[in-house]
């Protein structure tokens, strides 16, 4: 591209404009299609035609009055019809380019280009909507941000992998209570008796079909999500750079920067540590406002799995992540009591409320106490002077977690000890990185806790 | 063993009046509240009528109570210290909780007076960082002011940004 002119995007432009600009329209126009719907249905398809030649007529004057061009020190970006605004991005504040591949991009085989600035955030990037692939080559050389094609390292999900995240997806959890939120309500509604509709789920064949039809419904539900969420999901590392693309719908692409990254989360959650299974999730302090879609680093893999791809994609995490300073074993009923204390008082509230439900008791109890056991098993720290991370185990809302921080990024440190924790000697540490991600771990010897304290922060010593 | 040692900065002498007005001020709405479900409870029988006679004064008393006891507790407990690398926090009496924020990733630095606050000559110091918030939460006018000062001095923006 030459470096002089001002250039057009793709005229696939116009038609993404006309699509934003048609569906800004649409619910007046619907609106005033249903108050006016007694005349005639020849005035509706008027005005729909009418609704789309406006849309079609301001998406060729918006991409007309685009253009953009690039000199030897920035990016001009100039939009807008009838205020036209122009903006300037230097080119060493330039963050990051990333593609943008849309239902409409992909639709003309044209790619849209995010320009990154830091602290940017929606407002101060610039957004080219359409370039043809030439023309985005051309301006990525020209802005110094030439393509990964080069990308050093790559790791995509598979589709089996892809089924098996969507399988065992966590959304689950905040997936079920919604479908049983609607089932009642359904029922309420169709029914018109609900009341008498509740009085007859009183055996306990039915309440654990009920209970399935929610569950199947719910893991369906969460099963569409995932794989809109994770289809073609694909992490690549050059330069320094991590670039995770994902998404099925809406492409969505976002790079961050190695050295941004505070820490590194593995989470093995209940349906997938069986399987030896875990995703991998990063922990970013600011990203000017895309934080959300830097979560997931990698959606599943095994555990097996895990250090390798540290020491490829993010060396400065890579190292052992087991963990060598763990609760002593008198700490282990103290980890049993506040899980049986609550299945106790669940226990009595649910027989009371409806007594048909006692075989639940039981599997109360057992679940509190596995929990118990296992978050015993799985709290720890490992801390060496001698290593630039710390490495912190254990158990948050049924999923064993792992969370990898530079220990010179943590946000908070935290101790804290009970009136019974002091008796006994114990105490809560707990770190906080990044955007507030917490991990703490309960029950370990205080002098641990005194040590983790000392170690953690600033680069003097207690000694 | 390395040790760190204990933060040692008190709170502002004050801190306990305000403690006082927040209690009486929260306990106040806590006793209207019980005296007026306390009205249908005496036209029952037994203990519900019991429960509907001396409830509304266990309340007031409760109250009463906690506003004197809980503040100077809370007060001889607080301790507080700010060096060039972090702000090191110990309160709590039941549970005791030690908080330690790395000066390096606070952000910005709130003087806060809350009403109650104004009335005691009192200020709340609130630290923000990417994690949360965390606050001193009463320190003499003058004491404050230094914190804040020490602490703008001392945020820089971080090099690798």
């Amino acid at each position: 591209m030459s470096s002089e002119g001002s250039q057009r995007l793709h005229i696939a432009a116009a038609v993404s404009h006309a699509l934003r600009g048609l569906s800004d329209i649409a619910l007046p126009l619907i609106i005033g299609l249903v108050a006016g719907g007694r005349s005639s249905s020849l005035h509706a398809i008027g005005f729909g035609l009418l609704g789309v030649v406006a849309a079609a007529a301001i998406g060729i004057a918006r991409w007309q009055a685009t253009t953009y061009r690039v000199d030897d020190r920035a990016l001009h970006f100039r939009s807008g019809v009838f205020s036209p605004d122009e903006t300037v991005v230097p080119l060493e504040r330039i963050q990051a380019v990333d593609t943008i591949a849309g239902p409409v991009q992909r639709l003309f085989g044209v790619t849209g280009l995010h320009v990154q600035t830091p602290g940017g955030g929606e407002d101060g990037d610039v957004v080219l909507s359409a370039l043809s692939a030439r023309a985005a080559a051309d301006l990525r050389a020209a802005l110094g941000h030439a393509d990964q094609h080069v990308a050093t390292v790559r790791r995509r999900l598979s589709l089996p992998g892809l089924l098996v995240t969507a399988l065992t997806a966590p959304q689950l959890g905040i997936v079920l209570p919604v479908v049983g939120g609607i089932f009642g309500a359904l029922q309420n509604g169709l029914l018109g008796a609900g009341e008498s509709e509740v009085k007859n789920i009183n055996s306990t064949h039915e309440v654990v079909i009920v209970a399935l039809v929610l569950l199947l419904a719910a893991w369906m539900l969460s099963f569409l999500g995932a794989v809109v969420a994770f289809s073609g999901f694909e992490v690549q590392h050059a330069e320094g750079r991590l670039r995770i693309r994902r998404g099925l719908l809406q492409r969505r692409a976002v790079s961050v920067p190695a050295g941004r990254i505070d820490g590194v989360e593995i989470v093995e959650s209940p349906l997938r540590r069986p399987l030896g299974l875990v995703t991998l999730r990063l922990e970013v302090t600011s990203l000017g406002g895309r934080e959300a879609a830097a979560r997931t680093l990698f959606p599943l893999m095994h555990r097996a799995e895990v250090e390798p791809f540290l020491e490829t994609f993010l060396p400065d995490f890579a190292g052992p992540l087991t963990v060598d300073e763990r609760p002593p074993q008198r700490a282990r009923r103290r980890y049993l009591t506040v899980p049986l204390v609550i299945a106790v008082v669940a226990s009595v509230a649910l027989v009371l409320a409806l007594p048909v439900a006692w075989p639940a008791v039981p599997v109360l109890l057992a679940i509190a106490v596995f929990s118990g056991m296992d978050a015993f098993a799985a709290g720890g720290v490992r801390l060496h002077l001698d290593d630039a991370r710390v490495v912190v185990r254990a158990r948050r809302r049924g999923s064993r977690v792992t969370l990898v921080a530079r220990r010179r990024r943590l946000q908070e440190l935290g101790v804290s000890r009970s009136v019974f924790q002091r008796r006994a000697g114990l105490a809560t540490v707990s770190v906080a990185v990044a955007r507030g991600t917490r991990l703490g771990v309960r029950q370990v010897e205080r002098t641990l806790a005194a040590s983790v304290l000392a170690r953690l922060t600033a680069t003097k010593s207690y000694t | 063993m390395d040790e760190r040692p204990e933060p040692d900065g008190r709170l502002a002498p004050a801190a306990r009046a305000l403690w006082t007005l927040e209690i009486l001020g929260g306990g106040l709405i806590a006793i209207l509240v019980a005296f007026v479900v306390a009205g249908p409870l005496r036209d029952q029988d037994g203990l519900l009528h019991t429960l509907g006679v001396i409830g509304p004064w266990l309340v007031l008393l409760g109250v009463i109570v906690a506003a004197v006891v809980v503040p100077a507790l809370r007060l001889s407990r607080w301790r507080w210290r700010l060096d060039d690398d972090e702000l090191d926090l110990r309160h709590g009496t039941i549970t005791e909780i030690r908080t330690i924020v790395p000066v390096a990733r606070i952000q910005h630095v709130d003087l806060r007076r809350s009403l109650w606050a104004q009335l005691v000559g009192t200020v709340a110091v609130v630290v923000h960082t990417a994690a949360g918030t965390t606050e001193i939460p009463a320190l003499t006018d003058g004491e404050a002011t230094l914190v804040r000062d020490r602490l703008a001095g001392l945020i820089r923006t971080p090099d690798e940004l």
